[in-house]
């Protein structure tokens, strides 16, 4: 019950160690045998594997960073979690010292400063300090470091200057001492993820949308802030409640739990992640079709299956509603740049007024701002069905699409210029059903045998269009056209889509920042107005937008 | 909390990432062999002894990195120790650190070298820099060089007393390094654990906790003076420091707060799982029930615990999960389920640790996530470990979920049995057995889903379904008569040879209802024709059938009270079609290819060859079958097991090092009384809410247990203990009240059988009643004084 970190090995793409580390481990394995024991499972590989072939038997917990392995193994019980929050925490702090993303050769370039990094995060196994603001006390960055070196061409002794800085430890666990910057602002990104499943009948079935607030402080001295949100209460009532938030360590807990959507904290120097929440945007479910719906997709989409003369055909259609608020102006040059100039900035110009004005009002012509939010990105992916063999006669009415052979399913992307109210666009495939399917030659049998006695019992279904034995789809097609859609074409039919877009500007959930202010603190001149940025993301992408067919 | 790289890729220049990792992965070999390999490599041990022996800073860092590099990539650098410690006296802070580096992986090979550097790591310990002092005791306990113990021991005591919070943190890691390196030191550092476990700085705490666990976890004792701090303390520490006191004060409760109350608990939460909804009458008799009663000490940790389930660190949160789980009553363990649920935003493999740990909660405790049962819906994105885990949590919820949820749970099962993964079809079916056998009320709309599966053209599906579609039936027969006729109508369609067994042997299995009036005599004859065709599996089922159909026929027969039928009467025996039909299968049967066909025909006509036998044919044939039960699939494989371990993921059947079961709860008897826990100087207490204060953090939950800090360490807090006193008081009589009456039955027994022995021993345990009946009485009367 110890809960010892004991080493940690890091893997590259190609599965070669870049680094090892060792705090307390009495290697039971090499660091080619860790990596082998794991590549051993197939993907998605457990984060917990237990190796109890070796002496003694051996846990080895496993995260992916940007391609990169991080494992370590430890030979006695410990929290599970507790490792793997440490190997995220690794991986971010290499990320804040190397500059995202981390790969291989940043690692390799620093690795005196990576050991550093290592030795103080974990003592001898026992997290010691993990704030990146912590550690730039003590380990310098590799900017510095880098300075230091082109320096130190002055014989022993020249150093002290270096030398002095990393003794003052901020008396806050997660800011940094003596934070000085010349320019003073600081951004609020606000990124909130649609969940969603849509059933056929195009009545969402669950949608909750998770949010994240990733803040950037870069403010002199010791900034005491008050971030104040604004939950809508629209659809009658109800509203939108912030469900299971966790924090930053960084926000004062009884501030919000006394008033919710009060966020008050001395921020860490640099990125990082506020808060995190998520929105049930369903809170009184209830499966009648009559009920009002309270959420609706920005988008809508709708599936025609079994569709065409043979009932091959599948077609997939992409409404943009009239009264989006999220399509771009028929100015689609500025929505294409919008994704640069997204960033509503707005400079406070007067330390007594709170940012509403500014930010929800004020006249901002750029595109993508909270005023004016703009959505981009839309693609939709449908995933066929294993008993596809290929897809023939493929149009769509507008973008580009690839069929991905390796992951079975159509991508299909819609040009940002052509999001525009009440546009619609079409996808339209036919399917060619593999004419060797596993079962056939069972089928074949049991479907001439079990006719026979056809008869006396009045059959659920009939078994008349089996159309396994065919061997051409040309001859296929021919019997599909008397009879109705066999079994293997419905099943041929992709079951649902999949949605991706991007709102620039906009939340789903409705949330909007009302003010955002420097209450207090030291070390920062009354007269220095900080620069603060606000900005909105909504999206949906890898599968978490689903709609039925 | 979703990690912060991927979100400012979101966010950011999502692209210009892309483009600057896909360049420089390009570009890593060559960059690669340029920094890092190539003077790894390339650069001999001269070179390196070369930089190293220099009179310059630069060069020297210079060849401290290549080592360093070297280390990191797994060579073995053993051959410079002598020119990296020599630097060590260096007074540049960059070389410094480089050479601690080398010596914490090295100085156990040459020990003797090692001593060589420790004069000055010692000198180090008295540098103005706080970081040096912390560096140099971090250093000298790494060195595992047996013979410096003692000094290590002093240089640890000197620095548990340091000004510098960052000092005495790096002191309290290195007690357990030195208890390792000589364990008879052990005396002296489980003093220094004890000074540290006092310490005022909530920096310090969590690393004097994590001394604790390493070098002395029997030692509860020692936390005894401490609890009541560390439980406030909690909050504040950083979260690994919050994770080694969870773990603590885990433990220490099991083994001083006697189980009582909980165990009333336990026993309602069983009432509640045999019904279903009873989730909020649960609640209710709570309310009214002893959760007041739960020792005033328990409560404080338990109270303390809340604000932690909004750390962004997934272990505090099932940390609190797993004190609450196994110390709290049920009560206190609805408010969990967001915060766990929270944990599905996480990365995945975070979430499949989490999902597994909520699985297994749910087990116990299935009403606290039915209100959020959407969290468990399948994503196209899920993993199949992770889909796997979340339709078990759906059964297990599904019970306990409203109307509305219970039917969207049902449907989208149904929609999952669809899936193009035959293992996720496979658990799907499974998943809408578990929810028929789960909550009986339901079965037939399950059994309707089912059904509509059996004509798919997917064998797996129709396989799987067929097997839950039996155990459905076998649970209710009475119920599901039509199903069954339903069933056989499926004959005709269904390929899969172990559908179509499964259907035969239901369809043998009812062939006695109705006093054979159904429809097996009749799905008999129509298999009859084809059965040369069947495969063995089904061969063999309808050879049973055929028994089974024969053996009620020849029962309703023999014992005369059958409706006579008019063919019997105009035509002997042999010619009924019952009889026919078995004589021609069992014959086809005798001359099959297979053993096992043949053997069972032959047994199955012997049996049935003589109608006196039939008795004995009955017993065989007929015997009811148990019905089957399908537990939820975690319920076996880690019960017991304690919330958040490594055990519980990899489960009962492997044993994991290391894995200690929580201790059991301690009885009434051996709990230490509460003034253990009393502060052993006011004052000292008194300044321990003032840290809190001054901390200025988000206390809130702790506020509400701790008053104002005006002098309310002496007033107030008595006022509070006293009416929770008092109640346990009352709780305490009732409860007495109640023993004597067991007690009085016990004594029956015991005067019995030892009255002349035991005697004296009843009385004085009588005694000792009566005493702590007048204790009780004098504590009550003593406290609102």
């Amino acid at each position: 019950m110890a809960g010892a970190i004991e080493a940690l090995y890091i893997y590259d793409s190609q599965n070669a160690v870049i680094l090892q580390h060792n705090w307390r481990h009495r290697p039971t394995a090499s660091a080619q045998e860790y990596i082998t024991a794991y590549l051993s499972h197939p993907t998605p590989r457990p984060p917990l594997i237990h190796l109890s072939n070796l002496s003694p038997p051996t846990l080895l917990f496993s995260i992916i960073h940007n391609n990169l392995t991080f494992l370590s193994p430890a030979t006695s019980e410990v929290e599970p979690l507790l490792i793997l929050e440490f190997l995220h925490r690794i991986a971010e702090v290499l990320e804040d010292y190397f500059t995202p993303p981390l790969i291989p050769s940043k690692i390799e370039g620093n690795y005196d400063i990576v050991a550093e990094l290592l030795g103080e995060m974990c003592d001898d196994g026992l997290p010691f300090n993990t704030e990146p603001n912590g550690l730039r006390d003590v380990v310098l960055p590799p900017s510095i470091m880098k300075k230091l070196l082109a320096n130190v061409t002055l014989p022993t002794g020249s150093l002290d200057p270096f030398r002095s800085t990393p003794s003052t430890i901020s008396t806050i666990p997660w800011r940094r001492a003596n934070v000085k910057h010349t320019s003073n602002e600081m951004y609020l990104d606000l990124l909130e993820t649609l969940y969603c499943t849509i059933a056929p009948s195009g009545r969402p079935i669950s949608a909750r949308v998770s949010g994240t607030m990733l803040f950037t402080a870069k403010i002199s001295g010791i900034p005491d802030m008050l971030l104040l949100l604004r939950t809508p209460t629209p659809r009658g009532g109800g509203g939108v409640t912030l469900e299971a938030p966790v924090f930053h360590p960084c926000v004062r807990l009884s501030k919000w739990n006394s008033q919710p959507g009060h966020l008050s904290f001395v921020p860490p120097d640099g990125k990082f992640v506020l808060a995190s929440y998520e929105v049930n945007m369903l809170p009184d479910f209830s499966p009648s079709i009559s009920s009002p719906q309270p959420f609706h997709l920005p988008l809508s989409v709708t599936t025609k299956t079994l569709q065409g003369p043979n009932s091959t055909e599948f077609e997939v259609k992409v409404t943009i509603p009239h009264s989006s608020p999220y399509a771009s102006s028929s100015n689609s040059s500025s929505s294409q740049n919008s994704g640069s100039s997204a960033f509503a900035r707005i400079a406070a110009q007067s330390a007594g007024s709170s940012l509403p004005s500014q930010f929800l009002q004020g006249p901002s012509s750029s595109a993508g701002s909270s005023n004016n939010p703009v959505m981009e990105d839309v693609a939709v992916h449908i995933p066929l069905p294993p008993q596809v063999r290929t897809l023939i006669n493929t149009r769509a009415s507008k973008g580009d699409f690839i069929h991905d052979t390796e992951k079975n399913q159509i991508r299909w992307r819609l040009p940002n210029a052509a999001i525009i109210p009440g546009a619609a666009y079409t996808f339209k495939a036919e399917v060619v059903v593999k004419s060797t399917y596993e079962d056939e030659d069972e089928d074949q049998t049991s479907g001439a045998k079990l006719s026979n006695y056809d008869n006396n019992y009045d059959a659920g279904t009939p078994k008349s269009a089996v159309n396994s034995g065919t061997t051409t789809p040309g001859k296929e097609k021919e019997k599909e056209k008397k009879s109705p859609p066999s079994a293997q074409v419905i099943a041929s039919m992709p079951r649902s889509v999949l949605l991706d877009f991007t709102i620039r500007g906009a939340l789903l959930s409705g949330l909007k920042v009302d003010s955002l202010n420097i209450v207090g603190g030291k070390g920062l001149p009354e007269s220095v107005k900080p620069y603060k940025g606000v900005k909105y993301i909504s999206r949906a992408g890898e599968g978490s937008v689903e709609v039925r067919c | 909390m979703e990690s912060f790289s991927k979100i400012s890729n979101i966010i950011g220049q999502a692209r210009d990432l892309t483009i600057e990792a896909a360049t420089s992965a390009s570009g890593s070999r060559t960059y690669g062999t340029r920094v890092a390999v190539a003077p790894a490599k390339a650069s001999s041990p001269k070179e390196i002894h070369r930089f190293l022996s220099s009179r310059h800073d630069r060069d020297i860092l210079d060849g401290l990195r290549r080592v360093v590099s070297m280390m990191s990539r797994g060579v073995d650098c053993s051959e410079y120790f002598a020119d990296v410690v020599k630097n060590v006296a260096s007074p540049t802070l960059e070389i410094k650190k480089l050479v601690y580096i080398y010596l914490l992986t090295y100085a156990e090979s040459e020990p003797d070298l090692a001593l060589l550097s420790i004069n000055t790591i010692q000198k180090a310990l008295t540098d103005q820099n706080q970081v040096v002092r912390a560096m140099a005791i971090r250093v000298m306990s790494g060195i595992r060089v047996p013979v410096i113990s003692q000094i290590v021991a002093l240089g640890i005591k000197r620095c548990v007393t340091d000004m510098s919070p960052y000092v005495r943190k790096a002191a309290a890691l290195a007690i357990p390094k030195c208890y390792r390196l000589d364990p008879s030191t052990l005396p002296l550092l489980t003093d220094l654990v004890a000074t540290l476990l006092g310490d005022k700085s909530y920096y310090v705490i969590g690393a004097a906790v994590m001394a604790w666990w390493e070098v002395c976890p029997e030692r509860i004792d020692m936390v005894h003076p401490h609890y009541r701090g560390l439980c406030k303390l909690l909050i504040d520490m950083d979260e690994w420091g919050q994770l080694a006191l969870l773990r603590l004060l885990t433990v220490y409760a099991r083994k001083n707060f006697p189980q009582g109350k909980v165990k009333t608990s336990e026993n309602k939460k069983k009432k509640t799982t045999s019904g279903s909804g009873g989730f909020y009458s649960d609640e209710e008799s709570e309310d009214e029930g002893p959760v007041g009663g739960i020792d005033p000490d328990l409560k404080l940790l338990l109270d303390c615990c809340p604000p932690l389930l909004q750390s962004r660190n997934s272990a505090v949160i099932l940390a609190v999960a797993r004190a609450y789980y196994h110390l709290a009553p049920p009560s206190y363990l609805l408010p969990l389920a967001p915060p766990l649920l929270s944990l599905l935003r996480s990365p995945q493999d975070i979430q499949l640790i989490a999902l597994t740990n909520i699985v297994f909660i749910a087990l116990t405790y299935p009403s606290i996530f039915s209100p959020h049962c959407n969290h468990f819906l399948l994503s196209p994105v899920d993993t199949p470990q992770i889909s796997k885990l979340k339709l078990e949590a759906l059964t297990l919820v599904y019970p306990y979920s409203s109307k509305p949820h219970q039917s969207l749970i049902l449907t989208e099962l149904s929609y999952y049995a669809g899936s193009y993964d035959k293992e996720l079809v496979r658990e799907a079916v499974k998943a809408i057995g578990r929810c028929a056998q789960n909550n009986p009320e339901q079965s037939g709309r399950c059994l309707k889903l089912l059904m509509e599966h059996i004509h798919s053209s997917d064998q797996h599906l129709v396989a799987e379904s067929l097997t839950v579609i039996r155990h459905i039936i076998q649970q209710q027969p009475t119920v599901h008569k039509k199903t069954v006729i339903r069933l056989a109508k499926a004959l005709d369609t269904a390929t899969s040879s172990t559908a179509r067994a499964s259907i035969i042997w239901l369809v043998a299995e009812f062939s006695g209802v109705d006093n054979g009036d159904n429809v097996s005599a009749d799905v008999l004859r129509i298999l009859a024709k084809g059965f040369a065709n069947e495969a063995e599996g089904v061969k063999l089922q309808i050879l049973l059938l055929a028994a089974k159909v024969y053996a009620h026929y020849l029962n309703r027969t023999n014992t005369g009270f059958e409706q006579p039928l008019s063919e019997d009467e105009d035509a002997p025996e042999d010619l009924h079609p019952i009889p026919q039909l078995f004589n021609y299968i069992s014959r086809l049967a005798r001359y099959d290819v297979s053993y096992d066909i043949r053997d069972r025909a032959r047994t199955y006509m012997s049996l049935l060859s003589t109608p006196k036998a039939v008795q004995l044919a009955t017993l065989i044939l007929l015997a009811p079958k148990p019905v089957p039960f399908a537990p939820s699939p975690s319920a076996a494989l880690r019960e017991g097991l304690t919330v958040g371990s490594s055990a519980l993921m990899v489960g009962k059947d492997e044993y994991v090092r290391g894995y200690a079961q929580l201790p059991d709860w301690v009885s009434e008897e051996d709990a230490p009384g509460r003034g253990v826990r009393d502060p052993v100087e006011k004052e000292y207490g008194y300044e321990e809410v003032k840290e809190v204060k001054s901390v200025e953090r988000k206390v809130d939950a702790p506020k509400q247990a701790v008053p104002p800090a005006t002098s309310s360490g002496q007033t107030l807090e008595p006022v509070d203990v006293a009416s929770k006193k008092e109640t346990n008081g009352k709780t305490l009589d009732e409860w007495l009240e109640d023993s004597e009456e067991e007690e009085d039955d016990d004594s029956e027994e015991e005067e019995e059988k030892e009255e002349e022995e035991e005697e004296s021993e009843y009385e004085t345990d009588s005694d000792e009643e009566e005493t702590d009946e007048e204790d009780v009485k004098e504590s009550s009367k003593m406290l609102p004084s």
